[in-house]
């Protein structure tokens, strides 16, 4: 058994890497083909001479050939230059860093908060199932779910403006500031205040229906029927073997859903101006700052896929069916 | 099971029957729009804009003084549109890809299964984004560009479908007398499998809302046309939400979230009956 | 407790650690987030002594690039030079009248196309040195390199000389200097800049003080967040020492959020411009002062009549971009749009700007002869309903609008649905972002019509540039417009030694574009910004608007309003909402806890 897990491991791993190999290529072309100068783009003004176009096309290394670029691109990218933002005039590492880390900020939390909820209202919907609350618990979990992400976070701003007090945009306030960390946090907290709670009611939704349905699942094997034939207490049934068993399924929508998180990161970070790699893309798309997408894109796409990595060996050590396939 | 049998159990999904009737109102909605509205929403009246709900105007107006309840009546079109075209792309590339890479199997499905994880992996928006940039924002782009990216679900299901269907019996005595295996495919296992891929289909008209929704929200859909996205993309951009004119905002996000709901209340109703273990014991 | 079996009390555990973890994790992560902040105490703003006040700007358009004064391009570095870095002299409201400020005192011989210029002798960087010829004459040179940006200021300068420490001479090719060199250059410090490479210096280097010889300086910036300035207590003009002593630009994402903040009263001022609709709400909120100022930009329509183009032919006829001309009906559609906060044009330049031909008027707006023009020309209704030239082509074309200017997107719909259908001209408007506006438009000329705007630089003719030959192959002009006689005009102008002569040859560019129409100019919208009522003496008289980037008296003058009318408190519960928030969490993770540990507690 431990061999074939090692083959296994083995076999997603190599996956693993010829993903983020394809995504490092797809990255390059992907921005390169998008219509639009960023020189042009950058310094538009009756002041731009064509002789200082040209400088600064050399300077961004734009005028030599295509396939030259791609491999100074992947050698950069490998060793650790990810070169300089077209916009910001940095080192793409110091832009995308913070961005970075604002989103898991947010991310995190949301993430954690709505895989517990949805645990919870799923567990509950499934050991009540067809009853009121069931219906009560899924049909609000569909709800949500339907909702876009901005549209719901506005309503949020609209209720906030009204109520007065909470932070509608920002991560934190500028000039009531003082070296208390305490007091930074609390600030910090009152502004993750309505982007998290948007976050988490508008992701429990699916886990709240993958929770119920492999719990019904479970249910209704053969197993468990002979168990409650035998008398066995169904809460007792579902906290010792449904439970572990719907997780699984769990598991692998969680590391899909990654790249999700990212997408909803964008609507959200947007609507409450949460300075975190969701605005950071729109907005470097907006501006054709190459580098920057590169940089965001790959990070991105190497956590989505280290995730679903990782989440593929969990998944094949809880479940022994799967590496045999 | 047949159509009858079908439709016996529906009937009595209470899910299923809330979302088909949530979805049938709109779609009258979006069919009778020049009947119903009040007013023909491009109607612009200087005179009046940003007004609150009246008489005249239970949703009140527009910052050009367009009636927004006509805007929002109008608004179902296209979203309703979207949904479904970029629906049916996706599910006809997913049903494609799924079953070529299912009964082929060996290296055409490895290839195939890498290319839709691989998809599954990248964030969607942020590459639809991207395309509608390169390729302009025009409704059939937007309609393309989600189906485009939107496959992947839809091709995994179907895939583990065919992988049983596969090793049924009449495949089998099929294969024997020497059936052509584009024949075998579309003939045989494709029918076999649609009725699974209704769930499915359901959910990616959702889902294809949403997105088109989120495209013109964040100004990169088509912001021309009247749309639910639309009018939220203008009603952040004029100020009205920072006015705090909820009248503004709430109507299309509510459309918005009732037609989704509608659709995914019918998908998941779908999924109850025709997975025997989910129906309620 | 009860021995549990080892999986459920590992199982257990771990949750209690993961928990743990998170907390710590999210404890850390802000601490690095807000550590890069600089954690001074801040006084409050609301604090009623002159020198101890912050005064915060939101500002929503396009974020610093850089603070060098020879390569930025986001009007926020420019407006934030400006408090750092002095200029020869300063225009006052009416763009025409020199103030001086580095050059006290100044004389410029037009006949001979020389200046001199007597600086100011007090004048001090902040580190001590004095302000001196060489630090003008370095800076000036900078301007003209070839890379940099402000090259088109100081370009008609043929040579400087410095006789001494205080005393700078020019010599320059047109009167053009008097209008662009003294206002736009900014004078660097040699002795800081000498050790940089120019071209690519960022401009500010954190790991030392910054030099600075304005009445500002540089204390901390925090890229795409916010940068701080603080008062420059060695600012050599006494008279003009800042009342504030804080100067912070917040940056945001949209408009709308930082309108919100402006309205909770986390920020002080809204910057660069405000939505038309919100003047409403700004006038409704009793703690808010809506300003309304002079513009400094305007919108138009452009025609691809480029000869080598690639658009629908039928555009360069001029018979049809007058019928497009007579058909709109520009006062209504500014109304529409502005509501009242626009006023229409029929030139280059807003109408404030001293260049600006107050002779010219919109085309009148007259369906008919719209009408007339075109049948007279030769371009009959076709089958479908849309004009159509002699041989076949239809009058049908796509309007491009950038897709960041929501309420210009509205008016390219208008245009096409409200005015030109009537006409039987069909236009589809489409909205695009930038980038790919730029390569739908260069270097081939495929557009048909686009609509975009102009940001325009005070008392500044060489606007009229974009429509010369050698704007084509910059990048500058989407209209393609190739007129000889235009292009020898403009150079004439640029060699001319008498402003008045200038303000001649300038009408009279403005008079052939107007004729040819290779623009349809429509409106220019006045400056709309809010501010809030804890500060007083803030003018609104000059372009741009005291908020807008151009106007330096603003943040010299700016004090808090000790006269404060009653101000609606905002309420800040941001502890009851963060202490509410971690109960919350902890009650779910207690939930979630306690219903793990029961199910153990069943298991055995």
């Amino acid at each position: 058994m431990e061999r074939s897990l090692t083959k296994y491991f083995i076999k997603r791993f190599i996956f693993a890497l010829i993903t983020i190999i394809a995504i490092i290529s797809l990255n390059f072309y992907l921005f390169r083909i998008m219509p639009g100068n960023p020189i042009i783009l950058l310094y538009r003004s009756p002041e731009l001479s064509a002789s200082r176009i040209k400088i600064l096309t050399e300077q961004f290394g734009l005028n030599k050939p295509l396939w030259e670029q791609y491999f100074i691109y992947v050698y950069n990218t490998l060793t650790g230059n990810w070169g300089i933002s077209f916009y910001y005039k940095q080192p793409v590492f110091n832009v995308i860093i913070p961005a970075m880390i604002n989103s898991l900020i947010l991310l995190i939390p949301a993430t954690f908060l709505s895989i517990i909820l949805g645990i919870f209202t799923g567990i509950i919907s499934a050991w009540k199932r067809g009853t009121r609350i069931d219906f009560a618990f899924l049909g609000t979990a569909l709800a949500f779910y339907a909702m876009p992400t901005f549209w719901f976070g506005a309503i949020l701003i609209l209720l906030a403006l009204y109520i007065g007090g909470i932070p509608i945009s920002g991560m934190y306030t500028i000039g009531a500031y003082n070296s208390n960390p305490i007091s930074q946090l609390i600030d910090l907290l009152s502004h993750l205040v309505l982007p998290l709670i948007t976050l988490t009611l508008v992701y429990y939704g699916q886990f709240t229906i993958i929770m119920r349905n492999s719990l019904i699942d479970v249910f209704t094997e053969d197993y468990i029927v002979t168990a409650k034939a035998k008398g066995a207490d169904e809460k007792w049934i579902i906290k010792k073997h449904a439970v572990p068993n719907a997780m699984l399924p769990m598991v692998s929508i969680i590391a899909i859903n990654f790249g999700l998180v990212v997408t909803g990161a964008i609507l959200t970070e947007t609507i409450f101006s949460w300075p975190g790699v969701g605005l950071l893309i729109y907005d470097s798309i907006m501006a054709r700052d190459y580098p920057v997408l590169q940089g965001t894109f790959l990070i991105v796409a190497i956590t989505v896929v280290m995730a679903n990595f990782i989440a593929d060996i969990i998944y094949a050590r809880l479940d022994p069916r799967i590496r045999y396939q | 099971m047949n159509i009858v049998d079908f439709w016996r159990i529906f009937k009595r999904n209470k899910f299923g029957v809330g979302g088909l009737i949530i979805i049938l109102i709109f779609l009258i909605m979006a069919i009778f729009a020049p009947f119903i509205s009040p007013y023909n929403p491009n109607q612009t009246n200087p005179n009046l804009f940003l007004s609150k709900p009246s008489l005249n105007h239970p949703f009140g107006t527009n910052e050009l003084g367009e009636d927004l309840l006509s805007l929002d009546i109008y608004g179902s079109r296209i979203s309703l549109i979207v949904g479904f075209a970029a629906a049916a792309v996706s599910v006809i590339l997913g049903l494609l890809i799924g079953i070529i890479s299912g009964y082929m199997g060996g290296l055409i499905d490895e290839v195939l299964m890498r290319i839709t994880d691989f998809f599954l992996v990248i964030p969607t928006l942020v590459l639809m984004i991207i395309i509608a940039a390169i390729i302009g924002p025009s409704l059939i782009n937007v309609i393309f560009v989600i189906g485009l990216l939107s496959w992947p679900p839809t091709a995994r299901m179907v895939r583990s479908m065919v992988l049983s269907i596969k090793e049924w019996p009449f495949i089998e005595s099929a294969k024997a007398s020497n059936a052509g295996r584009l024949y075998i495919m579309f003939v045989h296992v494709l029918p076999n499998v649609i009725p699974i891929v209704f769930a499915n289909a359901t959910l990616a008209i959702a889902g294809a809302i949403f997105s088109q929704a989120s495209l013109v929200f964040l100004g990169v859909g088509d912001v021309t046309d009247i749309s639910w996205g639309e009018i939220l993309h203008y009603a952040v951009s004029s100020g009205a939400l920072s006015a705090g004119d909820w009248w503004y905002v709430i109507p299309p996000g509510t459309f918005i979230v009732l037609l989704i709901l509608g659709f995914v209340l019918l998908g998941y109703s779908f999924e109850e009956i025709l997975n025997p273990r989910l129906r309620r014991v | 407790m009860k021995i549990l079996a080892g999986g459920e009390n590992m199982k257990n555990k771990t949750l209690i650690i993961l928990i743990a973890i998170t907390i710590s994790l999210l404890m850390v992560l802000n601490s690095f987030a807000i550590s890069q902040v600089n954690v001074k105490v801040f006084p409050l703003q609301n604090s009623n002594n002159n020198t101890n006040s912050t005064f915060i700007v939101g500002w929503s358009g396009t974020s610093l690039d850089t603070l060098n004064p020879y390569t930025y391009s986001s009007a926020i570095s420019g407006w934030i030079l400006m408090q750092v870095y002095p200029t020869l002299c300063v225009f006052g409201p009416n763009q025409t009248t020199l103030h001086p400020y580095l050059a006290s005192s100044w004389q410029i011989f037009p006949n001979n196309d020389t200046a001199i210029f007597h600086l100011n002798p007090n004048a001090k960087w902040s580190d001590g040195v004095p302000i001196t010829a060489e630090d003008v004459n370095y800076s000036y040179t900078m301007a003209e390199q070839n890379w940099s940006g402000e090259s088109s200021y100081s370009n008609m300068i043929t040579s400087i000389s410095t006789p001494n420490n205080s005393t700078v001479i020019f010599h320059f090719t047109g009167i053009i200097f008097e209008l662009v060199a003294l206002v736009n250059v900014y004078i660097v410090p040699y002795h800081i800049w000498k050790n940089v490479n120019a071209s690519s210096y960022f401009g500010y280097n954190t790991s030392q003080p910054f030099v600075s010889g304005g009445p500002f300086t540089i204390t901390k910036y925090v890229p795409s967040q916010y940068i701080e300035l603080s008062r420059n207590s060695n600012f050599w003009i006494p008279s003009e020492k800042p009342h504030i002593q804080n100067l912070i630009f917040q940056f945001f994402t949209s408009g709308s959020s930082m309108f919100s903040s402006l309205e909770a009263g986390q920020i002080d001022a809204a910057a660069p411009q405000l939505s038309p609709s919100l003047a409403n709400t700004v006038k409704n909120d009793s703690n808010l002062i809506l300003t309304v100022s002079p513009s400094d930009m305007y919108y138009y329509v452009a025609f691809n009549v480029y000869p080598f183009g690639k658009g629908n032919p039928t555009l360069k006829n001029l018979s049809v971009r007058e019928a497009l001309a007579h058909a709109v009906n520009l006062t209504a559609l500014t109304d529409l749009i502005w509501h009242g906060y626009a006023v229409p044009i029929a030139s280059q330049f807003p109408p404030t700007q001293p260049f600006y031909d107050h002779a010219l008027q919109p085309y009148s707006y007259n369906v008919s002869l719209a009408n007339e023009i075109l049948n007279n020309s030769g371009f009959k209704y076709g089958p479908n309903g849309i004009r159509e030239s002699p041989n076949g082509t239809l009058l049908s074309y796509t309007l491009y609008v950038p897709s960041s200017m929501s309420t210009e997107i509205e008016a390219a719909n208008i245009l096409a649905t409200q005015y030109w259908s009537k006409i039987g001209v069909k236009v589809t408007v489409e909205a695009v972002d930038t980038g790919t506006l730029d390569s739908i438009i260069w270097p081939n000329f495929t557009q048909d019509m686009d609509l975009w705007d102009w940001g325009v630089t005070l008392a500044d003719p060489t606007q009229l540039f974009i429509f010369t030959n050698t704007a084509i192959n910059e990048s500058l002009s989407d209209s393609g417009y190739m007129n000889a006689t235009y292009d020898s005009l403009y150079e004439s102008m640029m060699y001319t030694s008498s402003i008045q002569q200038m303000k001649n040859i300038s009408n009279q560019l403005q008079v052939m574009l107007y004729q040819d129409l290779p623009y349809l100019p429509l409106y220019s919208p006045l400056s709309l910004q809010a501010y809030s009522k804890k500060w007083t003496n803030i003018s609104t008289d000059y372009p741009g608007g005291p908020f807008g980037g151009m106007d330096w008296r603003t943040f010299i003058t700016v004090e808090p309003n000790t006269t404060s009318p009653v101000i609606k408190p905002v309420n800040n519960y941001s502890g009851i909402i963060a202490a509410i928030s971690i109960i919350v969490i902890l009650i779910l993770v207690a939930i979630a806890y306690i219903f793990l540990r029961r199910r153990k507690r069943d298991g055995t």
